[in-house]
Formats: structure tokens, C-alpha cells, sequence
């Protein structure tokens, strides 16, 4: 990104004065930051007899946590997360090498024809697989047609995994695509010239190029993943679950806002140190990477 | 010298390093590499064509087809919960673009000058949002006004406002991205000396800055006016029971079960988001009219 000159920092300041920072500041700190501040302070409180919020400061909701149901959603939730982000990158890596490398003119088009069904509503995406997916549905017409059984994975645990490829594939290619757009051709081309095979230059190369790429990509699918609420509500139909629908159960049904609370405060903190440990392992094997090549 | 032009002939389409064939034939390698394009754009856009051909079914099922009839689609549009839903859907995407393309549009303009830290602080905080789910942004709102709501500001309740502004703080940051890279990509130069020949910052803004940043502007506009219309997760909590958006309506039809009326509604809604992506994408794709002036 280019930067003011900096001959002209200290000049004349004009429209600029930090004060058009504030409004962002205010809005932010007052509906994201104290929002967030509630939620820890209402998940150390409890539900009282008529379902009012008890505060105090009670660890009995995150103790419940690791109760068996919670606990068991809350791994099934990120092990389909995981799976989706691992299967989004096998899936997406092709598609974001032809784009940078193969697609010539095509390119810009393409792109824009990856990220309009990003931008349509999940809700008609999900609702798509549904027809799809279910007993009389789409796929099963055609394994019918080929003469191969029917398969029953609606309202269970892969047509969500389904679900959520389908919907964050263009969050993981977007960003490998640019990853892999920056990659100077002139340095593969000079591999080759000394002799590298055309695998040693993607394996090699290509792809440990394309890190920050893959890095970025996975952290855009797997953490709105985990946390997922209309695929599993759509293509779960309520009796697969994800850590989403848990919670939001909570909030509306049970009307147990701190139990609620300190699910959702759990989720946070796992996903934070998810990333924590993602970011800090990838650094890590970069390190030994570089000094073995 | 560089490498390549001792090694390279000139024939040899540098752009496309990865070819062991040098002549132009495409290679195996290269004809998976479209196989797999093209199956992927299939794959993401074959779904959306079951919902749009199905919305075009005469009969009443979803996945038999019963001839062509649009039916469905003058039934959804007489259907008044449905208009009630658009209606509230358009009023408050309305409510939330305007207000965050105002909000991201100052940050923009402004983090450009701001120094390293305060731009850091301010980015992690405006990106810290879409970093989390969706639905944790969502569930911290709803907390914030249950508590509102029973510690002395009783009159703070579930409505149009606590939807535009859930939207605000998700749509603020596509705005933000967008306009932030249209900033980078111009001369800033331009407005200084706008500024030494006597005008004033404000006359510079408009007369210099803005007509070459306005598409970046409207661009991001009309993606968080599909990122708000598209919504469901933080309007499903924060909407109370007498605002019901499209998505939220939609939602609750699937429920109850799929049928043609909601395919119909589905592909409205798929068609509005379509012109929103593209219509952005052709307005940030707008040349830069302003310099031979």
C-alpha cells in the first residue's frame, strides 16, 4: 500500500485530524467491545428461579462445559470445521493454481464468477444441498439412475461437511490465488532451467510460496466454521448439531443467557488459541524449511 | 542479464512457467488442471441452478419436475408476509449501508495518515470482528441489550435498530477493505498540490479525491448492501418478533419443508445479489477518469 509522502506528514494536516478515527473508535468499543465484556460478565453469573441473570461470579457454566453433551459437540463442531478447511484446500489449491497460472485473459472474469456465490445468501447455498441431498433428492435421482444405492446424508454429519466446503471454498481460494499470483514466474522458470522436475518445482516452490496463501485461506474458512449455525440448522435438521445451534439454543430456547455466555466465551478462546498455535507452528516449520533447502 | 534471458528463448510464454511443453500444447498435467476448474465452477454453481430451475416447476414438489410454469414466483411476490419481509429487508440493508459506507469511508481516508500504531490498534479492532463468527458479534449484542434492557434502560428492546446496527459493525469492514484499497492504488500528491495552488482541504477532497474514489466507495456500498440483505445469523437474534427480514422469513418456510414458492424467493434473492456483486465489481473496475484533466 502506498503511504502519504512523508514530506507531507508534517505539514498541513487538511481534512485529516485523527478525530474522523473517533466514530469508528466509539462504535467499535460500544458495540463490539463491551458486547464482548458482557458476554465474560454474564457467563460468571447463573440463571435464577424465573429465569433472571444472577450475577456473581460462578465458574458452575464453564464447568458444564466440559459436561458430556457440550463437550462432545464442541469436538464433533471443530473436527467438521477441520474437516471442511483440509478438504477446502485440497479442493481449492487446483482451482487457484489454473487461475493464477492457467487462466490467462479468463482470469478476471473467473474471479468474479468465484465470488458471486460467496456472496449469495447462505441461506438459498444451503438450502440448494438440501434439495440435493435429501432421500428424493437430486443426487440420489442420479445414483439411482447408474444403478449405485442411495445415500442418506442429509441431517447428518456430511452434508453439513458438504455444506460448509461449498460455501467457504471461495474464502480458501481467494487467497491462495493471490498468494500464488505473486509468485514471479522468472523463479520457476529458472528452476527449471537448472534442472528442477516439474514436481520438485511445485512442491518445492510453488506451494511453500504459497503459505501465507494456504495460512490465510485456512483461517478464513476453519474459524467462521466452527461457529457455524445455518448449515448445521439447514443441512443437520436439528438432529446433527454444532457448537453454534448449541448456543443459540441456549440463548432462545433455554433462555439460559450465562450458560449461553460462557459456551460462547469457550468457543472464543478455543478458536484464539487455535490460531495462536496454527500461526505459531507455521512460523515454526517455515524456520526449518529454510535452512534444509 | 537476468537468468532468463541467457536461458529463454524468446518463443517461450514466460507467463506460463510451469508447461514442460514449451511449444504451447497443452500438456496432461495442464488439461486436469482445466478439467478440474471447470468441474469446481460446476460444483459451485450447479446447486444454485437446481434452485433456479426448480423455482420454474409446475408441480409442487422440489425435486420432480411437472413442467415449466412461473407460477411460483407471482405467488411468492402476492404472498404478504413475503413482501413484508423484503420490505423490511430493503429498509434496514438501506439503514446499514448508509451508515457504514459513511463509517468505513472517514476510517479509510483517514488511517492512510494515521501513524503506525494508532493504525494498528484501529485495523485489529475493525478486523477482529469478521475474524470471530459470526454469530459470537451476534449473541455479545443480544447480551448487551437483555442487559439494557433490565438495568434502567427498559425502553431498549429487539428491533430495526439493533439489527442496523449488528449489520453496521459486520458491513463497516468490507467497506473499510474496499475503500482502503482504492486509497492505496492513488496519488495523494495530487490533493497537496491542489492544496498549495490555494484550495481549500475540503475543496481538494472533493474536486481531486473523490471522483477518482467514488467507485470504491459505491463498490463497497453495494457489498454490504448484499452482505445486509443476505443476513441471517445476526438478524435472526437480534430482530425480536416484529422484524422479520427475508432471510429470517425464508428460514423459518424451509422449515416447514421445501417448496416452489420458496425456490422462487430464493432465486429473487440470488438475482439482486448477482447485480449487487457485479455492479460492484464493474464500478471498482472503472478506469481512472479523472487525470488528463
Amino acid at each position: 500500500m502506498s503511504a502519504v509522502p512523508t514530506e507531507t506528514k508534517g505539514r498541513r494536516r487538511g481534512l485529516s485530524g485523527n478525530w474522523l478515527l473517533v466514530p469508528n473508535w466509539i462504535w467499535t468499543l460500544l458495540f463490539f467491545v463491551v458486547p464482548l465484556i458482557f458476554m465474560v460478565v454474564y457467563s460468571l453469573g447463573t440463571r435464577g428461579t424465573y429465569g433472571e441473570v444472577v450475577f456473581g461470579f460462578d465458574l458452575g457454566n464453564y464447568a458444564r462445559v466440559f459436561d458430556g453433551l457440550y463437550l462432545e459437540v464442541f469436538l464433533r463442531s471443530i473436527a467438521m470445521a477441520l474437516g471442511a478447511t483440509v478438504l477446502c484446500v485440497l479442493v481449492g489449491f487446483p482451482l487457484a493454481y489454473y487461475l493464477a497460472f492457467k487462466a490467462g485473459p479468463k482470469r478476471n472474469a473467473l474471479l468474479v464468477g468465484l465470488m458471486i456465490p460467496f456472496f449469495t445468501s447462505l441461506l438459498v447455498r444451503s438450502y440448494a444441498w438440501m434439495g440435493i441431498l435429501n432421500d428424493e433428492g437430486l443426487l440420489n435421482d442420479v445414483l439411482r439412475l447408474v444403478g449405485l444405492p442411495d445415500l442418506h446424508l442429509l441431517n447428518r454429519w456430511p452434508a453439513i461437511v458438504i455444506g460448509m466446503v461449498y460455501s467457504y471454498l471461495p474464502m480458501m481460494v481467494l487467497p491462495l490465488f493471490v498468494a500464488l499470483d505473486r509468485i514471479d514466474p522468472e523463479l520457476l522458470n529458472a528452476a527449471r532451467d537448472l534442472g528442477a522436475t516439474p514436481r520438485h518445482v511445485l512442491q518445492r516452490i510453488t506451494i511453500r510460496l504459497a503459505v501465507p496463501g494456504i495460512v490465510a485461506g485456512t483461517l478464513l474458512v476453519a474459524i467462521p466454521a466452527t461457529g457455524e449455525y445455518l448449515i448445521p440448522a439447514l443441512l443437520g435438521g436439528g438432529k446433527e448439531l454444532m457448537i453454534g445451534n448449541l448456543i443459540g439454543n441456549e440463548f432462545i430456547q433455554s433462555q439460559n443467557w450465562p450458560l449461553g455466555s460462557a459456551l460462547s466465551v469457550v468457543l472464543m478462546i478455543v478458536l484464539l488459541a487455535g490460531v495462536a498455535a496454527y500461526l505459531r507452528s507455521g512460523a515454526a516449520a517455515d524456520g526449518r524449511t529454510e535452512t534444509r533447502a | 542479464m537476468s537468468i532468463s534471458e541467457l536461458t529463454v528463448a524468446p518463443t517461450v510464454d514466460v507467463t506460463d512457467p510451469t508447461r514442460p511443453e514449451q511449444r504451447g500444447r497443452p500438456s496432461a498435467a495442464d488439461r486436469g488442471l482445466r478439467f478440474w476448474a471447470v468441474s469446481m465452477f460446476v460444483f459451485l454453481y450447479a446447486p444454485i441452478a437446481v434452485v433456479i430451475v426448480f423455482a420454474f416447476n409446475g408441480g409442487r414438489f422440489v425435486s420432480i419436475w411437472d413442467g415449466f410454469s412461473a407460477k411460483w414466483f407471482s405467488v411468492a411476490v402476492q404472498d404478504a408476509a413475503m413482501r413484508s419481509a423484503i420490505w423490511t429487508s430493503l429498509l434496514i440493508a438501506v439503514l446499514a449501508t448508509a451508515i457504514s459506507t459513511v463509517l468505513g469511508t472517514m476510517t479509510a481516508w483517514q488511517l492512510e495518515r494515521t501513524g503506525r500504531r494508532l493504525r494498528g490498534a484501529t485495523d485489529a479492532f475493525s478486523y477482529a470482528r469478521i475474524m470471530l463468527p459470526e454469530l459470537v458479534g451476534a449473541l455479545g449484542l443480544l447480551v448487551f441489550v437483555l442487559f439494557l434492557q433490565t438495568n434502567g434502560f427498559g425502553f431498549v428492546e429487539l428491533g430495526l435498530a439493533t439489527v442496523v446496527i449488528g449489520h453496521v459493525t459486520w458491513s463497516f469492514t468490507y467497506v473499510l477493505l474496499v475503500v482502503r484499497a482504492r486509497l492505496a492504488g492513488m496519488d495523494h500528491t495530487l490533493r497537496e498540490a491542489a492544496m498549495d495552488l490555494g484550495a481549500s482541504p475540503v475543496s481538494a477532497f472533493r474536486r481531486v479525491i473523490l471522483p477518482d474514489l467514488w467507485p470504491g466507495i459505491a463498490g463497497g456500498a453495494l457489498l454490504a448492501f448484499t452482505f445486509s440483505f443476505d443476513d441471517f445469523v445476526t438478524t435472526f437474534f437480534l430482530s425480536g418478533p416484529g422484524v422479520t427480514t427475508l432471510p429470517v422469513q425464508l428460514f423459518s418456510r424451509i422449515r416447514f419443508g421445501l417448496t416452489p414458492e420458496v425456490n422462487a424467493m430464493a432465486t429473487m434473492l440470488f438475482v439482486l445479489t448477482v447485480a449487487g456483486v457485479v455492479g460492484a465489481t464493474l464500478l471498482l473496475r472503472r478506469g481512472r477518469g479523472g487525470h488528463d484533466r
